[in-house]
């Protein structure tokens, strides 16, 4: 701000300046680029809410599910379910079971946090990438890619670039250089790392289908999650 | 780097290499100049997206001024 101002205030002169005592077109264009310059600089803030706060508060929505998970001691992959009411919301079954619930039954699970989905009993969570995809805006027509480029990039600014490709029912996100980390062992397990649980949020929204969180590859620079859309 | 910081760099280095490239060739036409900063500020504004604090004032008072060189250049091809 100070220095877009400091750029304002040398620029207007200068331009005048030049213009009228030199008579320098090219020193008046130079005066001219600086007001625009520093009148950008003054109305465009870094961040209108520090970006560091928005990451801190996401992070911070992890205890409380956090909490819930180890308190029913779930081991099972999160369902990530298409949004009810514009909110994506997560199913987490309490019980290892071989037969999945299909779609349907997932889709129509009642809205209470200890509920059942085809006879499999499970958890209603709502986790955090929910409420950022909601307020980033997403357009309902957007493409897969743009749509996790659109949150997790322009919105939150939690990773770098993006990647995603539809296999044979599976979906896989290649998220690179995530700057939110969970140190939430049992949240990474369930619902995947912060970055893939709020990517999963916009898959399931896209594809307006359930997905599965499958497994994800980390480390320092890169995070490949895969998901299995059911069926 | 972070975004904001790559749009003020690249609109920074568009608006003083668009000087520079200019005044080498000799241009002394000031609209040209403001012809072109029109362009360089929509195409950063374009690619990086900035957020803003209110509405684009940079933005509207250059696309007047363009639209304005623009009409001018038209009537003077018209009329003479």
């Amino acid at each position: 701000m100070g220095f877009g101002l400091a750029m304002v205030f040398f620029g207007v002169p200068f331009t005048a300046f030049s213009y009228w005592i030199l008579s320098s077109v090219p020193l008046t264009a130079l005066g001219l680029a600086c007001v625009i310059l520093g009148a950008t600089i003054m109305l465009t803030p870094s961040s209108p809410v520090p970006i560091k706060v928005i990451r801190a508060m996401v992070e911070g929505s992890c205890v409380s599910v956090e909490a819930l998970l180890e308190e029913f001691n779930v081991t099972e992959k999160a369902f990530y379910l298409p949004p009810r009411e514009g909110r994506v919301y997560v199913f987490v079954p309490l019980r290892s079971n071989p037969h999945l619930p299909g779609a349907g039954e997932v889709m129509r699970v009642p809205m209470r946090v200890i509920t059942e989905a085809g006879g499999c009993p499970g958890l209603l969570i709502f986790p955090p990438g929910s409420e950022l995809m909601r307020l980033s805006g997403l357009s309902s027509g957007s493409g897969l890619e743009d749509a996790l480029r659109h949150v997790l990039v322009d919105f939150v600014e939690a990773v770098e670039s993006v990647k995603a490709v539809g296999e044979g029912g599976r979906v896989v996100v290649d998220l690179v250089k995530p700057r939110i980390r969970t140190g939430f062992p049992r949240f990474r397990m369930v619902l995947g790392s912060l970055v893939t649980s709020i990517a999963g949020c916009v898959l399931a929204s896209c594809l307006e289908v359930p997905i599965v969180f499958d497994e994800e590859q980390a480390d320092e620079e890169r995070v490949r999650a895969v998901f299995r859309v059911i069926p | 780097m972070d975004k904001h910081k790559a749009y003020v760099v690249g609109l920074a280095s568009l608006l003083f290499s668009t000087v520079v490239a200019l005044a080498a060739l000799k241009e002394a036409r000031l609209d040209t100049y403001v012809s072109l900063f029109t362009v360089s500020y929509f195409v950063t504004s374009v690619v990086f997206r900035p957020r803003r604090r209110g509405p684009d004032v940079v933005g509207v008072v250059l696309f007047i001024a363009f639209s304005l060189i623009v009409a001018f250049k038209v009537a003077e091809m018209l009329l003479w």
